[in-house]
């Protein structure tokens, strides 16, 4: 039967008579549900949430399109044919809903008494829904239904209640056992599918009693409802961007491009006259390329970043094992400098009794060689101690004890020490000194001896004929020492290495006239230990060189 | 003090082996010729002449076939031959000739030559000892009790090396193989010195000075503290918590501890 007054629709519901806010409302949200529906259920490959998704998508779709052919329809058949599903499907969606929010927020499938019990909801709406329970009136001039079935009506809305509550009841318990970002999870997904039901039956539910009790003029307010499915996706959609919720990795740009084609794509549904229809295409198409172009090459930027993340952290992953490398090494030349002492000790201690006679007279030429034997196994232990040194300094275990003292006293001392070696290589060794005591200073004497030490070492090693001159000076805040030679001088290119470790390997272990055999990396250890400055200044090989190095006066003695 | 003679024409050379082995409890004198030498020796009685071959007017090695030749000079003074030898022949001719060690001069700081000096007077002064205690082993011991020490050492040669040394030099010493053990002998019995070892498996040494530092009976045993492995590396500033000394087993010969020893037990020795 014809329903007066009502157009045939195109499109089975495509009709000018009703307002385009029916289109906004149910199209979009068709569209939006079946793609995000669809999608996750392709991507999750079809696991048991993303079929229930699926499940609420499609109901959802045929409870819309449905809804959309009896606002339009000027048939009555096909309208109380159409009606007459809406409450299997509410009910069903309800359902879905409950169960689809129990698998993603406890994490696993409902046991079977649930399922069950589910089913047995279920069963009265569709056992009910040919009988008159379900329609009872249909007034053939309004074409609409004046009295759904008491009874079957608020059953259903009352499913969609208990769903409600007993996804609110299920979030509170999951909320206690989850923690940080997983709460954060929660709170959305629960608030959008919360949003969706909410909206979707108390819209229906309110706009039926508000026209029957006469405060509102249509129906169209129930309209409004659908738009809780749009925000119950977005929902989705951010968590699926933000948390990666169903393990889907979806770019934000990609959602947001497509988000922005949807909502210009749904302007079509309000154009009035051709122009807007034209520019809304235009727009519509220019933005679809625009996005497209916008997506790729978000895409290329975020594979960079994947690359140089992955380069930085096999960088990372270098650089610990080179550090383990290190600390490794140290702790080997420890361990076997402790080793070694055991077989040193013994040879000397056996050494010195037989040269003493206390196994029997030893004389003459077994005297000599036993003593040549002892100065040997002392170069040993000289140096088991200086590759302990060089591994305390390494793993940064070298302990400083300073005190105040004259610097003067330590360069005179090794004045004595170097002069003899000087005089043997015929070269001259000069200390200066200024007339004025130099201030007070806070060094640890045998390390900082050592360190000077070191380098008058290799001044006198490295020049062969001239002078190494020594000398100190009261520099205002700081007061330098410094050791300046006429020998063969270091090119300018090689003066940044030659305090790095490892930088000359003969350095390493190298016995040294003064025992230590420290390196120039030791050196500058030390100095900057004690808060001063060494530095190299050489005008080029055959030119000679001059280190200097800068203490930092004492406090008080700051003018 | 013992008395150095030594060869030296530079005077600022000289000065420094003066301040050096006079802060080293010498008394140094020094000749700048081979003639010089000879007379010098002839009429001061030293212990130890170093001797330098490259001498102007005389060679070195004349000057020691006189020294040891020639009447007025004592066959007890040590010559140290102190010059840059690189000839196999020189050593061994100087060995027959009479030197009693070699010193290369280019090798040696003044002070390690003060200590080498020093090592070298020692050992003789050793030989010395070792040869009358060999001659005099049929002689009655005297009668005042031996001094009892208890050495904890986990190491066998140590304990052989060091223990056997001490008992030479009089001393009765019992020899504990870790540090529980030793505990357990230094509570049993009486002992005038404890020397220990710190790094041992099982109760270490410091625990071992703290178990007998709280008891009455025990705390004021004197301990020494034997060490292979050391936290700072200065010896002479080491904090030895509860320890009369501290001796690192790398620079110390069996006879140093048993002069340390004596300074201890026998000071009127």
């Amino acid at each position: 039967m014809i329903c007066p007054g009502i157009d045939v629709p195109q499109w089975i519901f495509f009709s000018e008579q009703v307002p385009p806010l029916l289109y906004y409302s149910h199209i979009p949200s068709i569209l939006v549900s079946l793609l995000l529906g669809f999608f996750i259920f392709f991507k999750t490959k079809k696991t048991l949430a993303s079929k229930l998704l699926l499940g609420i998508s499609l109901s959802f779709f045929l409870w819309a399109i449905l809804s959309l052919i009896v606002w339009t329809s000027n048939r009555s058949d096909v309208i109380i044919f159409s009606w007459s599903f809406f409450g299997v499907l509410c009910t069903l969606i309800s359902i879905l809903s409950f169960y689809f929010a129990y698998v993603f927020l406890v994490g696993k499938d409902m046991p079977l008494w649930g399922k069950v019990s589910m089913g047995v909801l279920l069963l009265p709406v569709i056992l009910l829904t040919p009988t008159s329970q379900n329609l009872s009136v249909f007034d053939s001039f309004l074409c609409g239904i004046n009295d759904e079935g008491f009874y079957f009506t608020n059953y259903y809305y009352g499913i969609g209640l208990v769903a409600f509550f007993s996804i609110l009841v299920l979030a509170w318990l999951m909320y206690r056992k989850r923690y940080g970002e997983s709460r954060i999870q929660l709170l959305l997904f629960t608030f959008g599918i919360e949003l969706f039901l909410l909206s979707f039956f108390i819209a229906g539910f309110l706009a039926s009693y508000l026209v029957d009790n006469g405060l509102l003029s249509d129906y169209s307010f129930e309209q409004y409802g659908l738009f809780g499915m749009t925000f119950f996706m977005a929902f989705l959609a951010y968590l699926i961007v933000r948390y990666k919720a169903f393990d889907i990795h979806l770019l934000g740009t990609q959602s947001l491009v497509v988000s922005l084609i949807f909502l210009i794509g749904s302007q079509f549904f309000f154009v009035k006259t051709r122009t807007n229809f034209i520019l809304t295409a235009i727009t519509f198409i220019l933005v679809v390329m625009a996005g497209f172009i916008l997506v790729r090459s978000y895409k290329r930027d975020q594979e960079r970043k994947e690359q140089l993340q992955q380069m930085s952290d096999s960088l990372s992953l270098s650089n610990d094992k080179l550090r383990k490398l290190d600390a490794a090494k140290s702790e080997f030349i420890s361990i076997a400098s402790h080793q070694l002492r055991t077989p040193l000790t013994a040879i000397k201690g056996y050494l010195s009794l037989i040269m003493e006679g206390s196994y029997g007279k030893v004389d003459g030429v077994i005297l000599d060689v036993l003593n040549k034997i002892y100065i040997s196994n002392e170069r040993l232990v000289q140096l088991v101690e200086n590759l302990l040194n060089i591994s305390r300094i390494e793993s940064g275990r070298m302990q400083y004890r300073f005190e105040p003292m004259q610097i003067e006293s330590l360069l005179e001392e090794l004045y004595d020490t170097f002069a003899l070696i000087a005089k043997n290589k015929k070269l001259r060794l000069v200390l200066n000194l200024p007339e004025q005591s130099l201030p007070v200073l806070s060094l640890d004497r045998q390390k900082i001896q050592e360190a000077i030490s070191n380098l008058i070492d290799n001044a006198i090693k490295y020049t062969n004929e001239g002078s190494v001159t020594v000398s100190a000076k009261d520099m205002g805040t700081v007061v330098t020492v410094t050791i300046e030679d006429t020998g063969i001088g270091i090119p300018s290119e090689e003066i940044p290495f030659l305090f790095a470790k490892f930088s000359r390997g003969k350095d390493v272990g190298r016995l040294h006239a003064n025992g230590t055999g420290l390196g120039l990396y030791v050196v500058k250890n030390i100095v900057e230990a004690h808060q001063g400055r060494i530095w190299i200044d050489s005008d080029g090989a055959g030119k000679g060189s001059r280190f200097v190095i800068e203490f930092p006066k004492e406090v008080s003695s700051r003018e | 003090m013992p008395k150095i003679l030594l060869v030296e024409d530079d005077p600022m050379i000289s000065d420094i082996y003066q301040r050096k082995f006079s802060s080293g409890g010498f008394e140094v004198v020094t000749a700048a010729s081979g003639k010089e030498v000879l007379e010098k020796a002839l009429h001061q009685s030293f212990d130890l002449i170093l001797l330098d071959l490259l001498l102007p007017e005389m060679n070195g090695m004349e000057v020691l076939e006189h020294l040891r030749k020639d009447d007025g000079y004592s066959p007890d003074l040590k010559i140290v031959i102190f010059s840059n030898l690189s000839e196999y022949e020189d050593r061994n001719k100087a060995v027959e000739l009479g030197a009693n060690g070699f010193i290369p001069k280019t090798d040696y700081t003044p002070s390690q030559l003060v200590d080498e000096v020093r090592r070298f007077l020692y050992q003789a002064e050793e030989r010395k000892k070792n040869l009358e205690r060999k001659n005099a082993s049929g002689q009655i011991l005297s009668d005042a009790p031996r001094k009892s020490i208890l050495l904890i050492e986990d190491e066998e040669v140590f304990a052989e090396m060091f223990g056997g040394r001490l008992e030479q030099s009089g001393y009765e010493v019992v020899h504990a193989a870790n540090g529980s053990a030793g505990l357990a002998m230094a509570l049993e019995r009486h002992f005038d010195l404890i020397i220990t070892d710190m790094v041992m498996p099982g109760m270490t040494g410091q625990e071992v000075i703290n178990a007998l530092r709280i008891r009455e009976d025990k705390k004021d045993i004197p301990i020494f503290v034997f060490s292979a492995s050391l936290v700072e590396d200065d010896l002479e500033r080491m904090r030895c918590e509860g320890a009369e000394k501290c001796f690192m087993k790398t620079r110390i010969t069996p006879s140093d501890l048993a002069s340390e020893v004596d300074k201890l037990l026998k000071p009127e020795a």
